[in-house]
């Protein structure tokens, strides 16, 4: 435990007490902080130079203007201040994505005037948040997207977004280091299976004892029936052959959402390794709920803990479990 | 061939490494701007060869700036906008380049002097910094930079409309960071920001000019070597008549309480000059010339005179780069860094590189008693026999003719007066200055042919004379001629003159001016109307509002001009730590250390107070502009409405926010006030052609139409 560790610890506690987690700040005096930059400092020691220069010249036009410089240093501060106070920031508190993607964090921002050079970071230098966006606010509302890149799966939190201002000369960075509980689901990365139906269907009759069930094969355009269009049913199974013959407005149903719902699991598939594991049914949950089949998912490995999902077709239930694979 | 090879392959090569700092076109020609206006102020002080290559600095990069690269990667923010980044300059030929200025500066650094040399280096590093912008920080310096070159600009001049001038350049400096934080504004938009900005700063500014610590100079800065300007240490017969066609400030007298004596009274004695060698008057070198114990014992004598005899005035005189200084006859001052000479004139300890002010006792009919001692006497007649033989005969023939000195120059004025004898700007050019020549066969010239002619008789004639130059007369401004002061006295460099003191036993030395005998206007009220406008064909100096002195309000605008200048030289460029102690003890009764503490650290609490309510007053003002529109009293009549049915909207809270509490609440409003809030947007922050607001607004007030039945709708069903 060094100095430096202690110090940030105890700003960080200090920073949770004086800029609590909430979807909404406004920025005020309260929670902003301003510090001359790097050019700031330079800049002051230009003007002490230039009142060593007026000095030793006795030169009053000089002392006067470094007087000046010094003076509008001051002004700018209060300037930047204004430029920077008055923001209200609101945030999602949650974000889903999968992983080695770009995820977006969306940022409503509401300005009763313009606002110049906004800078957005995240503070966690973990989750390749590093990226930042500089923006001028316009009065009214805008949307600023903040990137998230993330090479692991699960949630994280994302701490504290610092927003930043360096206008109007540089000289100072108002900032305030915002926390809206951000908070991040990565779900694995997709990982595609060639040839899925053949697999599929290959791996169900070696796999009966192995808990990924089906009753009849699965194959995806296994043809059942038709049956009439109902409104709100997706137009990609519509017939169109039949439509266009002009027999009316049919859509083709398959065998298998009738049959028994398909589990998946993680055994059968092409690898041994748990995260490729993943990966593969990050790919099959999405492809199944895509095409309309009902699953169900049963994630069991020796040394954690089971997780049952029963089989279900929505959107709600194609998010529990991505969920369930991220966070297994 | 070989090396050529090589060298081409490293210029290529860095040629082509991408820039990674960018500027819109318009920031990029107000930094260009910016530069030039920062050199142009510096221009004087450089060489001619270095205004060439930063000329030719100043092509290549409006080259530049026309044949810009566009970024690969556009700047996120407000990529409409016209970005450019700079070509950059190989490092290489920047060395070399740069090597090559700064040989050609240590070489003339000798002639130059190192002030004048570090202002070379100064101005070509900054010109050069132009063609490295790589980054932010180069960017920075370059500004930094800028502010210095401008600052050194200020060594050198000083009055008001300078300074007016510095100050508006380094607005347009600090212009081009602004632009750069704001590029999407316009240039116009943010120079008024500027100026509200500096106009803020001022305030303190101000503040520690009056009250922050005076301190002596820290170590020993190299002087200007500048040209030096009015009266020099010798004097040739037609050099004042050059000196008179310039009408340059000279210095400035402000008489506090005693009146401003006769205009024929006013004689500024700058310099005496006693040595004659046939073509030129200088001052003779011997030492040990004078009584000093006499001298001494003279002033001495002075302070007992009734203070009526004495006249009391404060001199500012404008840099001439020589150490003379002018006051009446005979002068005392106390001042620490100024010598009384025992020829009554005052000398400054340091050559007048500044604008330097003085205050002088005269006593102007006090006669100057003191003996003449050997040496004075030997040196006051002495002149190089045969130099002017006509004038040496004519010398010897006034000593046998009349008996007494005054007599004789008497005589010689008369012949001044009587025969055709001319006062001209432009005398007729002297063979080797021959003094014959001019006596008896030109008979034009100014004053100092006049006087040498006159002080080479008078010591041919056997009395002691010697020459005198300096200034006569001068413009009274009564501007300011108001309760103690009695305005002041403008001496020009036209006004400066030469003429004749000779020593009469039991009254000492008197001044004769020849010039009297020959031009009387020219000793009573100055130029003649000829001489004036033949001064004026002459003048180099093109824009003067000196040659329109005849339209009574140019006049007028002339003097009023002049008093600003001369009430900024006295109370800013004059503020000194005696000025200071003495404004602090009456604002603030006793000075302390601590005072100086106090004053500073309250002043910038006050200034940083004020600042900040003024900013927030403003924006207030702003805020409630807004409301008082007609689509903010629409809005803030359907809050009312929502208040009614228990739902208010906090003051931090947003439109759009505010929008979904009400739709959480009462789901059946939600439609038409979600149309009204962003109907809202639309209006208060959009920017739209007044049509369209028209058309928008009855939009609104349609929809307040459907919120208010409905809102009523609501309380009858609850």
């Amino acid at each position: 435990m060094n100095i430096k560790t202690f110090f940030k610890d105890r700003f960080e506690s200090w920073l949770t007490k004086r800029i609590p987690a909430k979807s909404q700040h406004t920025l005020t005096s309260k929670n902003i902080f301003i510090f001359p930059t790097a050019f700031g400092f330079t800049y002051l020691l230009f003007v002490l130079l230039l009142f060593l220069l007026g000095t030793n010249y006795q030169n009053n036009l000089i002392i006067l203007f470094s007087f000046f410089l010094a003076s509008f240093f001051v002004t700018v501060m209060l300037h930047s201040f204004f430029n920077f106070s008055g923001l209200t920031l609101h945030s999602e508190k949650l974000m889903a994505g999968y992983c080695e993607q770009r995820i977006d964090f969306p940022i409503y921002i509401e300005a009763q005037k313009e606002h110049f050079n906004i800078q957005f970071a995240y503070t966690k230098p973990s989750m390749k948040t590093k990226t930042a966006a500089t923006i001028h606010v316009q009065p009214g509302s805008e949307l600023v997207n903040l990137p998230v890149f993330s090479n692991e799966r699960g949630q994280f939190s994302l701490g504290r977004i610092t927003v930043s201002s360096e206008y109007s000369f540089g000289l100072f960075r108002s900032w305030s280091k915002l926390d809206f509980d951000h908070k991040v689901l990565v779900y694995p990365k997709q990982r595609v299976i060639n040839n899925l139906n053949t697999w599929l269907s290959s791996s169900t009759e070696e796999s009966k004892l192995a808990g990924v069930t089906q009753s009849s094969d699965i194959g995806i355009d296994e043809f059942s029936e038709l049956k009439n269009f109902i409104q709100g049913e997706s137009l990609a199974r519509t017939a169109w052959k039949q439509l266009a013959k002009g027999q009316g407005h049919f859509t083709k149903h398959y065998q298998s959402q009738q049959g028994e719902p398909l589990w998946l699991t993680l055994d059968n598939l092409p690898t041994k390794q748990l995260e490729v594991q993943l990966q593969y049914l990050s790919y099959l949950v999405n492809k199944l709920s895509t095409s309309n089949q009902e699953f169900g998912l049963l994630l069991s490995s020796p040394g954690k803990a089971k997780v049952k999902i029963e089989p279900s077709l929505s959107k709600a239930h194609k998010q529990q479990c991505l969920t369930a694979l991220a966070m297994y | 061939m070989k090396i050529t090879h090589l060298f081409n392959k490293l210029l290529v090569k860095q040629a082509v490494s991408k820039p990674k700092f960018y500027l819109t076109r318009s920031n990029a020609w107000l930094l260009w701007l910016s530069q030039l206006l920062n050199i142009a102020l510096l221009g004087f002080e450089l060489a001619y060869w270095m205004l060439a290559i930063i000329l030719l600095c100043f092509c290549l990069q409006a080259l530049r700036i026309q044949q810009n690269v566009k970024p690969d990667h556009p700047n996120p923010v407000n990529s409409q906008l016209n970005w450019l980044a700079l070509k950059t300059v190989s490092p290489m030929v920047l060395l070399i380049f740069a090597l090559l200025g700064c040989i050609a500066i240590a070489v003339t650094a000798k002639s130059f002097g190192i002030l004048i040399s570090m202002i070379h280096l100064l101005s070509f590093s900054y010109i050069l910094k132009a063609f490295e912008l790589r980054s932010r920080k180069d960017f920075y310096q370059l500004i930094l930079l800028g502010f210095f070159v401008l600052a050194s600009s200020l060594i050198f001049t000083q009055n008001l409309y300078f300074s007016i001038l510095a100050f508006a350049v380094l607005m347009i400096n600090l212009l081009v960071l602004l632009q750069y934080f704001s590029p999407s504004n316009r240039v116009f938009k943010n120079s008024k920001l500027q100026f509200l900005l500096l106009a803020q700063s001022s305030v303190l500014a101000v503040l520690l000019f009056l009250f922050f610590p005076r301190l002596s100079p820290f170590w020993q800065v190299p002087l200007a070597k500048s040209a030096q300007t009015g009266l020099s240490a010798t004097v040739q017969p037609g050099d004042i008549a050059k000196l008179a066609r310039s009408s340059e400030l000279a210095f400035r007298v402000e008489f506090s309480e005693d009146t401003i004596p006769a205009y024929s009274q006013l004689y500024w004695r700058a310099l005496v000059l006693d040595k004659y060698d046939g073509r030129k008057w200088s001052k003779s070198n011997e030492k040990n010339i004078w009584g000093l114990a006499l001298f001494q014992k003279e002033l001495k004598g002075l302070e007992t005179l009734a203070s009526d005899e004495a006249i009391s005035y404060r001199v500012t005189v404008e840099p001439s780069f020589q150490p003379w200084l002018f006051a009446l006859p005979v002068a005392r001052t106390a001042e620490t860094g100024i010598d009384l000479l025992p020829d009554y004139t005052l000398k400054s300890k340091r050559i007048v590189s500044q604008t330097q002010s003085y205050s002088v006792t005269s006593y102007v009919n006090q006669a100057k008693l003191r003996p003449l001692t050997k040496t004075e006497q030997r040196i006051n007649l002495s002149y190089p026999v045969g130099s002017n033989p006509k004038l040496e005969a004519l010398g010897a023939q006034l000593r046998e003719q009349f008996q007494s000195p005054q007599d004789r120059a008497l005589a010689v004025l008369t012949r001044f007066n009587e025969l055709n004898y001319y006062y001209t700007l432009e005398p007729p050019l002297l063979v080797n200055n021959s003094l014959d020549q001019f006596f008896f066969d030109t008979k034009a010239g100014f004053c100092s042919h006049y006087a040498s002619a006159f002080t080479f008789l008078m010591r041919s004639a056997g009395v002691p004379s010697r020459m005198v130059t300096g200034y006569m007369g001068g413009e009274i401004n009564r501007l300011n001629a108001k309760g103690g002061s009695k305005g002041h006295l403008n001496i020009y460099q036209y006004d400066a003159h030469a003429w004749s003191e000779i020593w009469l036993k039991g009254i000492g030395w008197v001044r004769y001016d020849p010039t009297a005998s020959v031009d009387p206007s020219r000793v009573n009220q100055g130029f003649s109307e000829r001489l004036a406008e033949q001064r004026d064909n002459l003048d180099n100096n093109f824009f003067s509002l000196q040659s329109f002195k005849h339209f009574a309000w140019i006049n007028n605008l002339r003097l009023t001009l002049d008093l600003l200048d001369y009430q900024w030289t006295k109370l800013v460029i004059g503020y000194s730590a005696q000025k200071q102690y003495e404004l602090i003890k009456r604002w603030f009764g006793q000075v302390q250390s601590w005072t100086f503490g106090l004053i500073m650290v309250s002043s910038i609490v006050l200034v940083l107070l004020l600042l900040f309510f003024i900013n927030i007053y403003l924006s207030k003002v702003r805020i409630k502009a807004k409301e008082r529109t007609p689509w903010g009293a629409l809005y803030s009549k359907s809050l009312t409405l929502l208040t009614k049915k228990g739902l208010t909207k906090s003051p931090d809270e947003t439109v759009n926010h505010f929008a979904k509490q009400v739709a959480l609440k009462f789901p059946k409003i939600s439609k038409t006030f979600y149309k009204l809030s962003h109907l809202f947007n639309q209006l208060n922050y959009q920017q739209i052609s007044h049509e369209q607001q028209l058309v928008l607004l009855s939009k609104m007030k349609n929809e307040f139409k459907s919120l208010n039945q409905q809102v009523n709708k609501l309380s009858y069903k609850n």
